[in-house]
């Protein structure tokens, strides 16, 4: 074996300097039992996305800095807020990306933001090109019945994963009855319109009764687990 | 529908591991396994699964609640990779089929390495010699278990899974008790959160023979001798803060648990670095002292109580687990990271039939440390083989030079065995 004289270590490999000092090994006879492997030698890894996501992030900030000081720049001139309509994409897209295309989240949980990002983006807007409501009366509540409808025949495509994802279709339900709630209760939305409230509670209380029927048991239990204190 | 999946709450140590830990701080260890001969792969894969439903504490996955993190039984297959050099490294579930160990062969060494939230180090070893066990059986060996390994048929017990920390807690007033912050070392970080690590393989007759000789334990002997390399690889530097060396205690000594889950405590050994003792004996019989003092029953208790009492608040409780996150990181990153400054564990003598222990050569455990605490010792015997592993985050060697030269100055000879420590 191969030994080191200030370490009194030895070496089954042929290793010509000691691991601990450094030190030239010499050879040396030693009776030992112990089976050594050693351990693989690590490949070199090269990580070109994040060369590629630093190129892109530096050059949506560029564009986005760059829209804005022209719009102050020119702001008496051109009164209005148009680079909110360069930067909103943009940060949506790098959103987008970050929330769908990468994140390790399942769908239901990625459709779910994606239905909160826009939602949120829509009211906004709304918001900025004066506010008429149509953003909660109509497209809000549209965006959620579509979902309402869709999501759970996904997912009942594939009923062995179906519990996981009772927190997303259970999620899907809170946001129909809170967009509901707003409807009923605030004046955020077109006066006397209600009938758009009521489809989307309709649709996550029709959402829950169905997942209660099909799957009992897996509903019940699934919940128990979420909200175990 | 699919199958409905048990589902087990987190044990109170277990609660802080998922939430603090990343790729810099992966709170995984590692129990290796050596045999006499190269692993067939097909088998260990048939070993595996069978083990795996066997332990059903192991066999989870773990999901997010809106109050807690809980586990939940994993159905999916285990995996089995090669080992690829990197020890401890953080484990991303989801690329592991879910499950939260890991289990790595290369040519005679069966790895498993385990995420903390699962179980301790004695936990963990059952589970690896049960591995074991299958596979030499499935290889063909007969052995009789002689009561010391879990065979793969026998049936669980509820007893196995239990939350132990619950049933000590009481709801009497405990003492609190400060803990000061600890010298921190320092040096080169490895890129990419590599750990480097040595393995030393020494004569454990000899390793007693020298325990006994100063009338200590192996584990004072070893702490003894982590202090004084500290001491010597400091050189002539002065020290703010106390070294303090982490122990963890396994408890089921103390009561009468078969639990694989979590179940220890844990106690410092603080020493001033300023001193100018430089004697082994001198500072192995303030080690002996210290030890003594600290591996006091009622203190461990009641820093078990400690913990597991602001689980059981109310507020805490009801609070969402996102919120949970936030104040669970920025108390651990201010306060957990900086009480530590070398973490040791000791696995004890691993007891097997002789029939199996026949096929084996050594065992092997490694700790993980962390950029707070870069350096750590753990150990653990088998037969006549006492490993010794050492692993750091950083590149500067003081202290493992240090310890061997002690070695050297106790006449010990070891074996060593060490994965790439120049990876750039």
């Amino acid at each position: 074996m191969q030994n080191c004289k200030k370490c009194n270590a030895y070496y089954y490999k042929k290793e010509s300097t000691c691991t601990v000092c450094g030190r030239p090994l010499v050879e040396k006879t030693f009776d030992s039992q112990v089976i050594t492997q050693g351990y693989p030698i690590i490949p070199a890894q090269e990580n070109n996305s994040k060369f590629v996501s630093k190129v892109f992030g530096i050059f949506s900030i560029g564009i986005a800095i760059i829209s804005a000081v022209i719009n102050f720049a020119t702001y008496n001139d051109n009164p209005t807020l148009w680079s909110l309509v360069v930067i909103g994409p943009i940060a949506y897209a790098w959103i987008l990306l970050a929330q769908v295309i990468i994140a390790k989240h399942n769908y239901p949980t990625k459709v779910n933001r994606q239905v909160i990002i826009l939602s949120l983006i829509i009211i906004l807007v709304d918001a900025l090109t004066v506010y008429k409501a149509w953003s909660l009366t109509y497209v809000i509540p549209a965006l959620l019945v579509t979902t309402t409808v869709i999501l759970p025949i996904v997912v009942a495509s594939k009923p062995s994963t179906y519990y996981l994802h009772v927190r997303s279709l259970f999620l899907l339900i809170i946001l129909d009855l809170l967009v509901a709630i707003i409807g009923f209760t605030t004046p955020f939305m077109e006066p006397g319109i209600t009938w758009t409230s009521m489809v989307v509670a309709t649709s996550g209380i029709l959402l829950l009764i169905t997942m209660f029927t099909f799957a009992r048991k897996d509903t019940w239990i699934e919940l128990i687990k979420i909200f175990r204190i | 529908m699919a199958k409905l999946r048990k589902f087990y709450d987190l044990d109170n140590a277990a609660k802080i591991f998922p939430v603090v830990a990343n790729e810099s701080r992966s709170y995984m260890f590692r129990v290796s396994v050596i045999f006499k001969q190269p692993i067939d792969l097909d088998i260990l894969q048939n070993a595996l699964n069978r083990t795996t439903k066997r332990f059903k504490h192991l066999s989870v996955r773990l999901r997010k609640g809106l109050f807690w993190y809980f586990f939940e039984e994993n159905l999916k297959t285990p995996i089995i990779k090669q080992e690829d050099g990197q020890i401890n490294q953080f484990l991303v579930f989801k690329e592991n089929n879910d499950y939260l160990f890991r289990t790595l062969y290369f040519k005679e060494r069966l790895s498993v390495e385990f995420f903390h939230a699962l179980t301790d180090g004695k936990g963990a070893l059952e589970f690896v010699n049960s591995l074991a066990y299958e596979y030499l059986s499935l290889q063909g060996h007969t052995i009789d278990p002689e009561g010391l390994v879990i065979r793969a048929d026998a049936v669980a017990t509820y007893q196995e899974v239990e939350d132990e920390f619950r049933k000590l807690y009481h709801k009497k007033k405990v003492p609190k008790i400060f803990e000061p912050r600890a010298h921190r070392i320092r040096g080169t970080f490895f890129a990419d959160n590599y750990n480097a690590v040595t393995h030393a393989y020494i004569d454990l007759s000899k390793i007693k023979a020298v325990a006994k000789q100063y009338n200590v334990t192996i584990n004072e002997l070893m702490i003894g001798m982590i202090i004084l390399a500290l001491k010597k690889s400091g050189k002539l530097q002065t020290y703010k803060q106390l070294a303090r060396i982490f122990i963890p205690v396994n408890m089921r000594q103390y009561y009468p648990s078969v639990t694989l889950r979590n179940f220890a405590s844990y106690v410092r050994i603080n020493y001033d670095l300023n001193q100018d003792e430089t004697q082994l004996e001198h500072i192995l019989n303030y080690v002996k002292d210290a030890m003594h003092k600290e591996l006091n029953l009622e203190d461990m208790v009641n820093s078990i109580i400690t913990n597991v009492r602001y689980e059981q608040n109310p507020f805490l409780r009801m609070t969402p687990l996102g919120i949970k996150i936030i104040a669970m990181r920025s108390v651990y990153g201010k306060i957990g990271n900086s009480l530590n400054t070398f973490d040791t564990s000791n696995l004890g003598l691993v007891k097997l039939p002789k029939a199996m222990a026949e096929h084996i050569s050594h065992y092997s455990f490694v700790i993980v440390p962390n950029n707070y605490t870069p350096k750590a010792m753990s150990f653990v015997s088998f037969g006549n083989v006492f490993t010794i592993s050492f692993v750091s985050k950083i590149i500067e060697r003081d202290f493992e030079v240090e310890f061997f030269e002690i070695l050297k100055q106790l006449d010990i000879e070891s074996q060593v065995e060490a994965n790439g420590w120049e990876v750039k």
